[in-house]
Formats: structure tokens, C-alpha cells, sequence
């Protein structure tokens, strides 16, 4: 067990290590210019260099991400409930998400843009991450929700359960590892919409992640580029072991999917 | 379709001693969709206080009539009354799984029909205790449903329609899943709870032993053509309480080769 585990961290890290130390002779040996493929260590340099503007920049992604993150999952849950409350909702509402799940962000972003104000650049960003992610919190807790067990339903019509009550006390809870699913899929969207709504909107008025590798494309810096890139790696593997986290405690104590981790 | 319902005649459900039965169901049936009726034509009292089982193969339409009595489905004919309450008494419904919810642990599973009725936590703690202790569990009442055995989450399931105090109790096929030690087990600890509680028990099963163990009257329900009807009514009179030795009896395997019988559309003799 104990010996599995730390084959298994110590396993990616060697290879790791090892891509690292290929990929430094390569370049160095090769004599590749840094334009087209900068060393390791140069990225590590340009990482310190620019260290504290890079951070301050990962923190406007970061905030934007999580800000967009926390609507989706209200509103992907509030939506997905509603439908399971009235089925006419669902029939009248359920297209219209997946229509504005399917139609690529970056074209809506310039329509949003002109909508919001170009003052308002955080904003449009904010709605736009929101759509990225919004749409697997919503069709996931709308599956849980059906899925709960029917002899269970028919055992709280038996109590005379209210709406609320069985929605509380039953579907909800019941639908959980699902909720929990979708927000993992979302967590990872939220950051890639606020990457890609930066791209195509420009940045407001702080400065993102995206913006930076844009301009230091521009400058031909690609060291700095590379040093955004893995801030932006290192926020999405954040994001995705807090709500693995999140997931393993809420649901340890009684679902399998946690158990068996556990 | 092969024998008159009524033909088990000395099945006796008390209309003739004047009281009014319990449950009264006339010509009722139910069908889904355009399909074939599940259960077609039945004509049935129940006795306040019987325990009456519902014995059939797959399919018959045992667990459809339970779900019409429940409530949970409604006849499409027929009517059913409850001619002593006027109107449905609340009911206790074990199914064949343990149905609890994964995410309570006992105490929690058992506190349920007690919440939705909106009895405060603390005023149901001594009644919830006590049905948990009567079915074997007051020391596991902080486990969730994982950390029990088939047999004990069972007991759970029992303890939950015991909580209420329903004064009628239905069963689809509660025990088919568990080992036959721990189904014993079980149709023993319910007998006894049924004879201190004098509920009216209405069990579904496809085991004709169970059945004739438990019962007082044993409603076969037919197969093939005579699916969805009652197609024998029998009365086992054997005194209660019953153990061990009445599983042992000539009376007990008489009975139990009537039923059969019943099944495969023979006439009882």
C-alpha cells in the first residue's frame, strides 16, 4: 500500500526529472535560440525575474477562475433543481444550455464585449468563464437528481413528503458524487474560459496570465511565456487537487468512489 | 383461471364475525400502458390484525397489488377501501432492499418517517432508540448502512417501519436477498414483533416455506394465463407462536405441498 504510493509518486518524478535534464542538453547542445525553445533553466530564470508581476498576475486569473467557478456551481445547481421541480422549466430551458454550451466562447466574446462595455472588460470575462463552465455542474446535477433510488422516492411518498423535504433529505444528498463530478469538470473549464476570454477580450484592468504570454509573444520573450504557461498549469493542478480534496470529504463516509480511495 | 378464488373456502377473514375488514378491495385492477393487466379482477379483505401473504412466481403481479395498497400506484378498476379507518392508516412498507439512505447512519435511517412528519430530533430520540433496540441494534446506532451486514440493515429497515407505530405493515419480498440462517433469523423476530404489536401484516414472497412459516392466510397468486389474478386463498391454522418444531411438522408440510399445488393451478384438496 504504503509502498505502491510512493512508487507511484516517485515513478512521474523520475521521468520527469529525466524529460527536464533531456530537454536542457538538447537545447543547450543543439545550440537552439531561446525565441524558439528556451532551456529550463532559462524559463526558471525568467520565472524569478518577473516573479512577483507574474504572481500578481496569476492572482487576477485565479480570482477571476474562481469567482466564475462559484456562479457556475450556484447557478449549474439552481438551474439543474429548478428543472427537476417543474418539467415544463426543463422542456422550455434545457435546449437553450446546450445551445450556449456548444457555441464556441470565443464567439461570443466579442458580443459580450460590446454588451458589457469595453470598461468593463473584468466583467465580460467573468460571464464568459461563467458559460465555459457552467454547463457540467448543470447537466450533472440534473443526472443525480434523476438517478435517485426509485423504492427510496416511493418510501418518501409513503411519509407524504414534501417538495422541499425530498429535495433536501433525499435528491440533493443523493445526487452529491455527481455535483461534486461535474464541479471537478467545471473547476478545469472555469480556467480555461477565463485563459481564453482574456485571449479574445484583452484584459481589464488588471493584468492576467493570458495577457502576459500574449505581450511576451509579442516581445519574442518565450522564456516568459514559458513561465506563464506553467503558473497556469500549476493553478489548473491547484484547482483540481482542492476539489479532489473536497470530493474525498464529503463523500468518504458513505459513497464507494471515495471509500475505495480512502 | 384453473380454480374460483374463493375455492381455499375455509380461509376465514373475519367478515363473518360481523366486524368490517381492514382493507377491502373489490375487482380491482391494474394495467400499464396498453400492456396486459398486471393484476386483474381482485376481490380480497383483509382481517385487522392478519398476517396474509402474497405468494406468486416472478412477474405474477404480487409486488403491483402491494404497491395498490400502498398508494403508491393507483387501480385502473376497482376500488379499495378501509372500511374500519374510512381511510388509508398509515403504513409501514419494507422492500426487498434494505432502501436505507447511504449517507445516515442508523439512528438517522430509523429517525426518517419521523422527521418527515416533522417530530423534532430530540422528541423522537427515545422512540427511534427504542425501535433500533428492538430489532438487536441499539449498539450500532452511529453505523452507516456500509458498515452493516445484509441481515442488520434489514433490521434497520424494520426498525424504520416500526418508528411510526403504522398499524399495518407491508412487505415486498424483504428477506429474498439474505442467506436462509439470517432469513430465519428474521421471520422469527418478526413474528414475535407481530404478535406484540398486533399489526396487520400484508408479506410478499416468492417462497412457499416462508410463506406457510409466517402466515395466517396465503393468497396464491397464478402463473401463465392465470397471472395478475388470486387463484387460491388458503388459511394455514397452526397456532403461533411458531419455532423450530413447526418447521419440523407433518402440519407445516402439508401445508406447504397445498401451496405448491395452488401454484401450479391445481386445485387445493
Amino acid at each position: 500500500m504504503t509502498r505502491s504510493r510512493f512508487f507511484s509518486v516517485l515513478v512521474p518524478l523520475l521521468v520527469g526529472v529525466g524529460l527536464l535534464g533531456f530537454w536542457e542538453f538538447a537545447v543547450t547542445a543543439s545550440g537552439t535560440p531561446e525565441f524558439i525553445l528556451p532551456s529550463p533553466s532559462r524559463i526558471a530564470a525568467a520565472l524569478t525575474e518577473n516573479f512577483s508581476s507574474l504572481i500578481q498576475s496569476a492572482w487576477v486569473t485565479l480570482r477571476i477562475t474562481l469567482l466564475a467557478f462559484a456562479l457556475a456551481t450556484l447557478g449549474g445547481v439552481a438551474l439543474a433543481v429548478l428543472f427537476s421541480q417543474s418539467r415544463f422549466v426543463e422542456l422550455a430551458l434545457f435546449p437553450y444550455a446546450i445551445v450556449l454550451q456548444v457555441t464556441p466562447v470565443v464567439a461570443i466574446a466579442p458580443l459580450i464585449l460590446i454588451w458589457v462595455g469595453f470598461d468593463n472588460v473584468n466583467t465580460a470575462l467573468l460571464i464568459l468563464a461563467w458559460i465555459v463552465a457552467f454547463f457540467p455542474v448543470l447537466s450533472n446535477t440534473v443526472l443525480g437528481l434523476r438517478s435517485v433510488d426509485r423504492n427510496l422516492m416511493d418510501l418518501f411518498t409513503l411519509y407524504g413528503a414534501s417538495r422541499s423535504q425530498r429535495l433536501f433529505n433525499l435528491q440533493l444528498p443523493a445526487a452529491m458524487p455527481y455535483i461534486l463530478g461535474g464541479m471537478k469538470i467545471s473547476g478545469g473549464l472555469a480556467l480555461i474560459g477565463a485563459v481564453v476570454a482574456e485571449f479574445v477580450a484583452g484584459s481589464g484592468t488588471g493584468t492576467g496570465l493570458a495577457w502576459r504570454i500574449i505581450e511576451a509573444g509579442n516581445r519574442l520573450q518565450v522564456p516568459t511565456m514559458f513561465a506563464a504557461l506553467l503558473l497556469l498549469s500549476l493553478l489548473g493542478v491547484l484547482i483540481f487537487f482542492a476539489l479532489s480534496l473536497l470530493e474525498h470529504l464529503v463523500l468518504r463516509s458513505w459513497h464507494e468512489s471515495a471509500r475505495r480511495a480512502a | 383461471m384453473t380454480s374460483d378464488p374463493s375455492a381455499g373456502g375455509e380461509a376465514g377473514d373475519g367478515a363473518g364475525f360481523g366486524a368490517p375488514p381492514l382493507l377491502s378491495l373489490s375487482n380491482i385492477s391494474k394495467s400499464y400502458g396498453d400492456g396486459p393487466a398486471a393484476v386483474s379482477s381482485i376481490n380480497v379483505d383483509i382481517k385487522a390484525g392478519s398476517f396474509v401473504s402474497l405468494v406468486g412466481p416472478s412477474g405474477c403481479g404480487k409486488s403491483t397489488l402491494l404497491r395498490l395498497v400502498a398508494g403508491l400506484l393507483d387501480p385502473s378498476q376497482g376500488t379499495m377501501t378501509w372500511p374500519q379507518s374510512g381511510q388509508q392508516p398509515e403504513l409501514g412498507f419494507v422492500f426487498q432492499d434494505a432502501t436505507l439512505l447511504p449517507w445516515a447512519n442508523s439512528f438517522d435511517n430509523v429517525y426518517l418517517p419521523l422527521k418527515l412528519m416533522g417530530t423534532s430530533r430530540e422528541e423522537a430520540r427515545s422512540r427511534v432508540t427504542a425501535a433500533l433496540s428492538r430489532v438487536g441494534l441499539e449498539n450500532d446506532q452511529d453505523k452507516r448502512p456500509h458498515e452493516l451486514s445484509g441481515g442488520m440493515r434489514m433490521r434497520v429497515s424494520i426498525a424504520r417501519a416500526l418508528v411510526t407505530e403504522a398499524p399495518v405493515l407491508l412487505m415486498d419480498e424483504p428477506f429474498a436477498a439474505l442467506d436462509e440462517y439470517t432469513r430465519e433469523l428474521l421471520d422469527d423476530d418478526l413474528l414475535t414483533l407481530w404478535q406484540e404489536f398486533k399489526w396487520t401484516v400484508l408479506f410478499v414472497t416468492h417462497s412457499v416455506y416462508e410463506s406457510v412459516y409466517l402466515s395466517e392466510r396465503i393468497l396464491v397468486m397464478g402463473t401463465g394465463s392465470g397471472s395478475g389474478r388470486i387463484q387460491a386463498d388458503l388459511a394455514i391454522d397452526a397456532p403461533y407462536p411458531r419455532g423450530y418444531e413447526f418447521r419440523q411438522s407433518k402440519t407445516y408440510f402439508d401445508h406447504c405441498r397445498k401451496v405448491s399445488a395452488a401454484l401450479r393451478g391445481e386445485m387445493p384438496s
